[in-house]
This record gives C-alpha cells, sequence and structure tokens, in this order.
C-alpha cells in the first residue's frame, strides 16, 4: 500500500491533465459547423444576405449585423429572430417603421418565406424555404455538387453555401486557382442561383460567367479549373 | 472537393473513464487512511460514480446528446473536493454528496427552463422578485456565522440564499437583442443590482458582493457595450467601498490582514500563512490523500479547500484546477458567436465571468494576493448552496454550446 501511495501521486497530475486538456480540446474544435437556413434578398439589387445567426439586428450603425446604409433606415432599426419553429420580425423603435407584405407592423411580427419586408423605403424579400414545421419542409427540391473528376458529393441541405478556398467556406477547395470565396449558392423564388465573386469568374456549361445565374440540374460548373456538376437528387 | 462537415463526436466514454479512474485511485488512498465506517465511505463513493455514469447514460440515451466536456469538468473538480472532504468527515462527504446530486438536478431544471426563450422572457421579473425576496428573508432571518449574516437555518440543514441569488441575478439581467435595442438604458438593472449588492453589505458578506459587482459590471458592459458608462459605474463604487471602509470598523477589520499575515502567524494570519506553508509542503505531487496538516485548519474544506487540493494532490492538480475555470471562461467567450440569443450570450458569460471572479477571490484570497473575503472555490468546497448554485451556473454556459439544444432545435441548426 505504501508503495501505491508512492507512486500514485504522480499519476494525478498526469490525469488530470489528459482529462482537462482533452475536454478543452474538444470544446474548441469539435463545434458543429451551423448552416444558413435563411436570407435576406434585395428586391432591386437581387443581393442575398444571409441570416447567419438566430438573431440578427438590422440597421444603419456599423455595430449592426446587417448594415443598410440608406437615410431613410434608422441606427437601430430592426432585429430579425429565429423561434423554434417561425421566424419574427421585430421593429426596435424605428423612425420609419417596417412594412411586412405593405402593411406596417407594430412591434413584432411573423415572418413567412416569401414576405416582403420593407425597411424605410428599402424592400427585401425574406426567404427561408425549408424552415418550419415538418409538414413545410421539402419544398426545396434536394440538390447536390458532384465532383467531375472524383465524383465526391456535397449534398444541398440548406439554402445559402459558400464555395472558395477559406477554410470556412461550405465547400472548401484547396486549389490555388480558385479564390477564397468564389462562388456563392442560394436558393430563392423555388430557383437555385450561383453568383460568380471571384475575379476570374465561373465557368458555367464551358461559358464564363462573371455574375449571377440560375442553375439547371445537369449544368457544369468550372470552378478554378475543377468541375463540378450541379444535378438533382 | 467537399470537405466534410460532419463534426467527430466528443470521446466521451473515454474521458468518463478517465475521470472514474482518477476518482477511484482517490477513492483507494482514501480508504486506507479511513479510520471510521468504510462501508459508508465505500457507499458515498459509489453513490457518487453512480450519478455521474447515470447522468452520461441518461442524457446520451434518451436525449442524445453528445457533448459533456463541461459536465466532465464539473464532476472531476466535485470528485476531488469529495474525496478531500471524506478524509476529514464522512458525515461531511455525505452531505456533499447529496448537495452534488440536488447540484445536478438543479442543472437538469436550469437547462430546460431556459432552452425555450420565451420562457426565459417570462420568468425574467418572477426571478427579480423571488431574488429580492430571498435576500429580504435572509436579513431578517439569518444568523450571525463569522461575522455574516447570510446562512439560514431551516431543519438540520443551513442554506445560503444568496448562492441562489446569483443564478437570479444573471437570469434577470440577460435580455434578447430586440429587448437591448429598444432598452439602451441599464438603469432598472441597475436598480436592481444595487439593491442585491446593498444587501449583501447590510449582511456583511463582501465576498459575495464583489462577485456580485463584478457580474453586474459583465452584464452591464455587454447590455450597453458602453465602456464611459461603466467607467462611472466603477469609480463610484470604489470611492463607496472607501467610504464604507473608512467608517464601518468591522469592514475595516475584514482587510487588516492583508499582506500582513506573517506580522500575525498564530492570530489573523494564522488560516493563511498555513496554506502557504503546508502548500509548498506538498510539492508538485502532493503528500498524498489524509497525509496533509492542513486539514487540522479550521475552514479546511470550505474556503481553505485550495490549499488542500495542492498539499495533498500537489501543486501541479491545484494548477490544472485553476486552469480548468480558465478554460471554461475562454471557452465561453469563443462561443458566443453561436449562441442562439442575447440572452444566451450574456447569461453564459457572465456566469462563466462569475466563476472566475470566485476562484480567483478564493485562490488569491487563501494565498494573500488579494484581501481574504472567504468565498468557496466552485464546485470544489464543501457547502450545499454554493454547490448547487455553481451547477446552475454551468447551465447557462451550457446553453451557448449548439450541441446541447433541444433535439428539435438541433436538428434545424446542425449540420453533422
Amino acid at each position: 500500500m505504501e508503495l501505491f501511495e508512492e507512486y500514485v501521486r504522480f499519476v494525478f497530475p498526469v490525469l488530470a491533465f489528459i482529462i482537462i486538456f482533452g475536454c478543452v480540446l474538444s470544446l474548441f474544435y469539435k463545434r458543429p459547423k451551423a448552416k444558413t437556413v435563411a436570407f435576406l434578398v434585395n428586391e432591386q439589387s437581387g443581393e442575398a444576405v444571409p441570416l447567419h445567426y438566430w438573431e440578427t439586428s438590422i440597421g444603419r450603425s456599423q455595430s449592426c449585423d446587417i448594415v443598410l446604409n440608406y437615410p431613410t433606415v434608422s441606427r437601430f432599426h430592426s432585429v430579425v429572430s429565429r423561434r423554434k419553429n417561425t421566424w419574427v420580425i421585430f421593429d426596435t423603435d424605428s423612425k420609419t417603421g417596417i412594412s411586412l407584405n405593405g402593411q406596417k407592423i407594430k412591434k413584432k411580427e411573423h415572418l413567412s418565406d416569401g414576405d416582403r419586408v420593407t425597411f424605410g423605403e428599402v424592400t427585401y424579400i425574406f426567404s427561408a424555404p425549408d424552415f418550419g414545421d415538418k409538414k413545410e419542409k421539402g419544398k426545396v427540391p434536394q440538390y447536390r455538387l458532384v465532383s467531375v473528376s472524383n465524383g465526391k458529393t456535397f449534398a444541398l441541405d440548406g439554402v445559402f453555401f459558400t464555395i472558395g478556398r477559406a477554410h470556412d467556406c461550405d465547400v472548401f477547395m484547396n486549389l490555388p486557382t480558385v479564390s477564397r470565396r468564389h462562388v456563392e449558392l442560394h436558393f430563392a423564388d423555388g430557383k437555385w442561383r450561383m453568383k460568380n465573386l471571384s475575379q476570374n469568374g465561373v465557368g458555367v456549361n464551358s461559358r464564363l460567367c462573371m455574375n449571377e445565374k440560375v442553375l439547371k440540374s445537369g449544368d457544369i460548373l468550372d470552378i478554378g479549373g475543377a468541375k463540378i456538376r450541379f444535378e438533382q437528387i | 472537393m467537399a470537405k466534410s462537415k460532419l463534426v467527430k463526436p466528443f470521446r466521451y466514454f473515454g474521458y468518463l473513464l478517465l475521470v472514474t479512474v482518477f476518482q477511484l485511485l482517490s477513492f483507494v488512498q482514501v480508504m486506507t487512511k479511513i479510520e471510521e465506517d468504510n462501508a459508508q465511505y465505500v457507499a458515498i463513493f459509489l453513490s457518487f460514480l453512480l450519478i455521474e455514469w447515470f447522468y452520461v447514460f441518461i442524457m446520451r440515451s434518451l436525449l442524445k446528446q453528445k457533448s459533456f466536456e463541461l459536465e466532465l469538468i464539473a464532476f472531476f473538480l466535485s470528485g476531488i473536493g469529495l474525496s478531500l472532504i471524506a478524509t476529514v468527515s464522512l458525515d461531511y462527504a455525505m452531505k456533499q454528496l447529496i448537495y452534488i446530486l440536488a447540484g445536478v438536478l438543479l442543472f437538469l431544471v436550469m437547462r430546460w427552463l431556459i432552452a425555450n426563450s420565451d420562457r426565459v422572457t417570462l420568468l425574467r421579473l418572477p426571478a427579480a422578485v423571488i431574488a429580492a425576496a430571498a435576500l429580504a428573508f435572509n436579513l431578517v432571518a439569518a444568523q450571525d456565522y463569522n461575522g455574516a449574516k447570510n446562512w439560514v437555518q431551516i431543519g438540520s440543514f443551513s442554506i445560503q440564499p444568496s448562492e441562489f441569488v446569483k443564478i437570479a441575478f444573471i437570469f434577470v439581467g440577460a435580455a434578447t437583442l430586440d429587448k437591448l435595442q429598444t432598452t439602451k438604458s441599464v438603469f432598472k438593472y441597475l436598480v436592481f443590482a444595487a439593491g442585491c449588492i446593498g444587501a449583501l453589505f447590510l449582511m456583511r458578506d463582501f465576498g459575495t458582493a464583489l462577485i456580485f459587482f463584478a457580474t453586474f459590471l459583465i452584464i452591464a458592459y455587454m447590455r450597453s457595450g458602453d465602456w464611459k458608462t461603466i467607467a462611472v459605474i466603477c469609480v463610484a463604487a470604489v470611492l463607496g467601498a472607501i467610504l464604507i471602509i473608512s467608517f464601518k470598523s468591522t469592514v475595516a477589520a475584514r482587510f487588516a490582514t492583508y499582506r500582513h499575515i506573517w506580522d500575525t502567524p498564530y492570530e489573523e494570519g494564522m488560516q493563511q500563512t498555513r496554506v502557504l506553508i503546508y502548500s509548498a509542503s506538498g510539492g508538485l505531487f502532493g503528500v498524498g490523500l489524509g497525509n496533509g496538516r492542513l486539514r487540522d485548519v479550521y475552514a479546511e474544506t470550505t474556503d481553505l479547500i485550495f490549499g488542500m487540493v495542492c498539499e495533498e494532490y500537489g501543486l501541479l492538480v491545484g494548477f490544472i484546477v485553476i486552469l480548468a475555470f480558465a478554460a471554461i471562461l475562454v471557452y465561453t467567450i469563443a462561443s458566443a458567436k453561436s449562441a442562439r440569443t442575447s440572452f444566451y450570450v450574456i447569461a453564459a458569460c457572465s456566469a462563466a465571468g462569475l466563476l472566475i471572479v470566485q476562484t480567483s477571490l478564493n485562490v488569491f484570497g487563501v494565498t494573500d494576493l488579494l484581501p481574504w473575503t472567504g468565498v468557496t472555490l466552485p464546485f470544489v468546497s464543501r457547502g450545499g448552496s454554493s454547490m448547487m448554485s455553481c451547477w446552475a451556473l454551468l447551465a447557462f454556459i451550457k446553453s451557448v454550446d449548439p450541441r446541447a439544444y433541444p433535439k428539435t432545435l438541433r436538428e434545424t441548426q446542425i449540420t453533422g
């Protein structure tokens, strides 16, 4: 027993270190990535702004998550908040208010896919087609990306994806010819759209595209020399 | 082409085994030192292991939870405390076991309560009222204990209401983003906080008052993001503290020994000097459980337990214990971005901040680096109210972990 007592004291710090170090390492590195399930599309420009967080502040202030630099938008105009089965928009005492499908809202209102939301004089379409009650789900046709060279697949199980060389992109392509953020894919109005973010553009069925394009099943995307097929499952 | 977003689950089973091995080794060592009823000790120890394993089993199999890191750290720290307490008194160990069980149950209740953000909004006002009532009751019914009036005797148990008010303090202070944008002033919360801290001063529980104040600063900053307001509050608080220390001799006496413990090593400075001497004599690897001499000093398993950890487990384990709290704080700050609402961000950051402030006051207090305020070491020290409030605070921290979301939310939020 004395021998046990003599040696066990050396074991305690080793075990304690492994336990705490292992737990801490796991806390930092085994966090899942959240996927974007909704975004706002500017009615005029068609620009899609993803809602990455459960609560998104919108306003003219630089500290807002979505900055709308328009004189009719208040500094802290609105908050779009995700609840269990729905999205809610709050008017946070803005001067010009918020209209939802042409009707002014008082304080808060539920949001549905396709709603027109006007902040001051700027109108956005709220898009969350695959979110909500289970019966509502499945509106988004199931598509995937398939690498033509090696057959690897990536299911498009959300409504907003980024492709590029940056590690935080949804689809990570470690090629020197690929920009850090090369392409953006988003689903709105029943269609998948591809938006080029790079200097070199994206080839769609061998035609160079420098801006936005609606995708069809079977389209071949050329991203920095890597060919990827967009197809319905 | 595509990066797999599938996140490998935490190998909780392996780490649970390691925690169990650590506790088994402690158990065997303590067993050889106990002169009382060994059967009671075996029962206490096995029950503790059962709580630990049963918790993981239930959460994994029924609720499909995949992450147990925070709970394993809490069980690891609680196990260290329980082993040290058992070497001093089996009755204390038995009570501590009950407190750990109560803490785990409170942790589960809190997780359920705060899982729904709408429910959280509804509960904030009742929580404030209950907290105010608890402190008022404390002021009226508490008995004087070591110069502080913060203990209420209920039957054979004594409770410290201020420990539970910590939970309400954070609960009331946190708010969702829409509320923060429409109510930019922190005045209402300032009044509530001033009431709580004022009540603690009247109870002469200065350590807890300091913890509340630090937590208030974290919450106020996170709510307003305004350094100027925080600076004004800090200056006002420092001036107030100077006035109180100047005019109230009982308060001044508490701080008189600070940095002068070696002037009175057999009177006021006795406990801290013993902590320093015995911690150093334990060396890096400790003298072994049950072999320490700090056990003969008053408040050995409460305020001085960090000294016992250093003396009996060794300075390395003592350092790892501090590291665990620091890691929890850093993790909470790093995870804040992925939290569901601002409520969870504020609640988790303030809970983690509270734990680290309390740990600092305990560790640096007993080692005379800060004035000794007599607060407990979270999860390790003996005491029911403290243990339960620590587990409840852990529920706030857990709420920023996306893997711990309710199952329905996990399905729509998480890939992998």
